[in-house]
């Protein structure tokens, strides 16, 4: 994979993350019985999981992740897309499952969980990183924002799992914490793991959210 | 009346004292070093961990007097 870049929101799931987000998969839909699944933003896992027999759908913004996934090999269908352009018409209510880790910004959390539920097919499943309870001082406010969101649009939550879900420190983070006594890069970033399923068809509203700006702690100002 | 400043200030307090308390229990465990305590603060930005870190293990030091 290319270095992570901080504006596109990228952090890179370490491997063991991978495995166990797959195996979770696996057990909800067997491989190489035709099960489709979308990736959005998540092309570690898209590439894996399409190497274990599914299809496998990635919408990625990054042209320069979708070509070192290009030039893996393999049977991937991934496409340059910007989530804030709406679902491709051709997705909705085609997916099995859909795995979602949007950068951790409440617009962009917003148009991610609007995209899943609708490229869901009803029994579809959903798995959704959401920042762990202290990552922020407004965490707590915004993720039940999202959970309710989700069950607005037809999810029923089946488990939300702390701290499952890891990340490797990527370069810029590193440097970023360069001058702090004993911070060695080892992966300590990780967020909760929401397994949710498409139980009924809910509203999707329309999408007015403009793409933010990458600003720390910007959404302290929302009023929520 | 309070105002938005005032609420971010509260929310920030009451964040800290969240994750000084996660730093307390990291220590309480024997756990010292920022890369051991981190995996106890559920995703805290490591720069305030460090910060309570060093500001806790100040005070133990001086409790049990030592320099």
């Amino acid at each position: 994979m290319p270095a992570a870049d901080p504006m596109l929101g990228q952090w890179w799931f370490t491997l063991s993350t991978i495995d166990s987000l797959t195996s979770r998969i696996k057990k909800a839909l067997p491989p190489n019985k035709g099960h489709a699944v979308l990736c959005l933003g998540t092309p570690t896992v898209a590439f894996h999981l399409s190497k274990m027999g599914y299809k496998v759908r990635l919408l990625d913004a990054d042209p320069d992740v979708l070509a070192a996934l290009k030039s893996a090999g393999g049977s991937l269908d991934a496409v340059e897309h910007n989530m804030f352009d709406g679902l491709p018409e051709g997705d909705r209510r085609a997916f099995d499952a859909v795995v979602l880790d949007p950068p951790w910004y409440q617009d962009d959390f917003e148009v991610f969980i609007d995209a899943a539920m609708q490229a869901l097919k009803p029994g579809g499943h959903g798995y959704l990183s959401v920042p762990a309870l202290l990552t922020r001082p407004t965490v707590v406010k915004e993720r039940r924002i999202l959970l309710q969101r989700l069950t607005e649009l037809g999810a029923s939550i089946v488990t939300l799992e702390s701290a499952c879900l890891r990340y490797v420190v990527p370069e810029f983070e590193r440097s970023a914490y360069a001058d702090l006594d004993g911070f060695t890069g080892r992966p300590w970033r990780a967020s909760d793991l929401v397994q949710f399923q498409k139980v009924e068809e809910g509203e999707v509203p329309t999408i007015t959210t403009v793409r933010p700006q990458a600003v720390p702690f910007r959404y302290l100002s929302l009023a929520v | 009346m309070s105002t938005v400043a005032d609420r971010r200030n509260s929310e920030d307090l009451e964040h800290e004292d969240r994750v000084r308390s996660r730093v307390v229990a990291a220590l309480s465990e024997g756990k010292s070093q920022l890369m051991a305590v981190l995996p106890f603060c559920d995703g805290a930005d490591p720069r305030l961990v460090a910060q309570l870190l060093g500001e806790l293990t100040k005070r133990r030091c001086g409790r049990i007097g030592l320099s």
